[in-house]
């Protein structure tokens, strides 16, 4: 539904499983809004993995499958897998999806009886080559770009909201948030994280992720969605949160990913590219150097 | 050992202790040039003050310099409104 108040334009809606919200400042584009619920519904309908029309699906199945935009989506994924040294890795399909989550949360409850965690093959044994036009799948598993995906599709709004000459503006997907500008008081837009912690953020993006969301109970005990792509098994790191700043939400969302599958690894990215990270260990908060920059 | 939740109820509590003057100051200070206010999405929290950064012992979080790692800050009965929350979803 979409609300225009205090020359400000507000939609908030329901996609990729999420609850979104969207605030443009000083917009007079109704239609701007809506091409932004768009492509949040387009990118469901391409990168889900519990839709066997997707996009995604059809990579996983057919395995190879030309689309620009998977390629795009896949590409920065195989960047980021890069940075994180592996921390932060797509290649968990196959892993998530023997934990226990092989279809789309809110059907989780009607397994009337969890399965153990599978054993899922090694992320190594699939090759994934993403050229700009096109994704080739080879050798065993398949992808998972829960996360990421939802992440790109808040940057493509972003694009969309500056390319119709929009400066000042917020995108909430699913709690990834990417603020552009500055809010109507001409300061930089204050985003809860973590604790009761605010970050004041301007063209920039946080996520947060966190083993304590989308957890369910197997025969061997519980389990939750962040898998460490090292052991193909829910992350066991002592990081059960990790809220991350960065410079756009693929990259925020990918990294907060890795900061709680691999601690080490994901933290050094987190530095590496610029961003900025809290994270929670053994029911403490800790802040990286960097991160004063947007939590004062 | 204060756990999250009791250190959030503290929290909370500081924050309704804390004087109607302080919150007026910190109201007006989000308040928008025009006078208006965020709507429809106001969450309140409390706001952070730094405090000296102190390495945590993390063992596997060695690799990264343990001077990069800091203590989070502490949190002051100051209200902001934030304008959304980040979380995981």
């Amino acid at each position: 539904m979409a609300t225009a108040t205090s020359g400000a334009s507000t939609i908030a809606f329901r996609a990729m499983n999420t609850e979104w919200w969207i605030t443009i400042l000083r917009c007079a584009d109704p239609s701007l809004l809506a091409v932004a619920e768009a492509t949040a519904w387009a990118a469901e309908a391409a990168f889900s993995r519990f839709r066997a029309d997707s996009l995604l699906s059809r990579l996983n199945r057919d395995r190879q499958l030309p689309s620009r935009s998977l390629a795009d989506v896949v590409g920065r994924a195989l960047v980021l897998q890069e940075a994180t040294v592996g921390a932060f890795d797509a290649r968990v399909g196959p892993a998530v999806a023997a934990a226990g989550y092989d279809r789309s949360f809110e059907r989780m409850a009607e397994r009337p009886l969890e399965p153990q965690i599978l054993l899922a093959p090694p992320v190594a044994t699939l090759s994934v080559q993403a050229d700009g036009e096109e994704v080739a799948l080879t050798g065993i598993g398949g992808l998972d770009l829960g996360g990421i995906a939802k992440g790109w599709a808040i940057d493509r709004i972003a694009e969309a909201v500056e390319a119709a000459g929009y400066r000042d503006y917020v995108i909430d997907g699913g709690g990834d948030i990417y603020a552009g500008g500055r809010g109507a008081d001409g300061e930089a837009w204050p985003v809860g994280v973590g604790d009761g912690l605010v970050a004041h953020l301007s063209n920039a993006a946080v996520a947060t992720s966190s083993t304590e969301k989308r957890r369910w109970v197997t025969a061997t005990g519980e389990a939750h969605h962040i898998i460490d792509p090292a052991t193909g098994l829910p992350s066991a790191a002592a990081v059960t949160n990790a809220v991350v700043v960065a410079t756009d939400a693929t990259t925020a969302d990918a990294l907060a990913t890795a900061v709680v599958a691999d601690p080490a690894r994901g933290l050094q990215a987190v530095v590496a590219l610029g961003g900025g990270a809290l994270i929670e260990h053994d029911g403490m908060w800790s802040m990286m150097r960097g991160m004063e920059r947007w939590i004062r | 050992m204060v756990t999250t939740n009791e250190r959030r109820t503290l929290v909370n509590l500081s924050v309704v202790a804390s004087s109607v003057a302080m919150f007026a100051a910190a109201w007006a200070g989000i308040a928008h040039a025009d006078g208006s206010q965020y709507r429809g999405n106001e969450v309140e929290t409390t706001a952070a003050v730094l405090t000296p950064a102190r390495a945590a012992v993390i063992p596997e979080l060695n690799p990264v310099p343990a001077p990069s790692v800091g203590q989070a800050p502490s949190q002051t009965p100051r209200r902001v409104v934030v304008v959304r929350e980040s979380r995981a979803s």
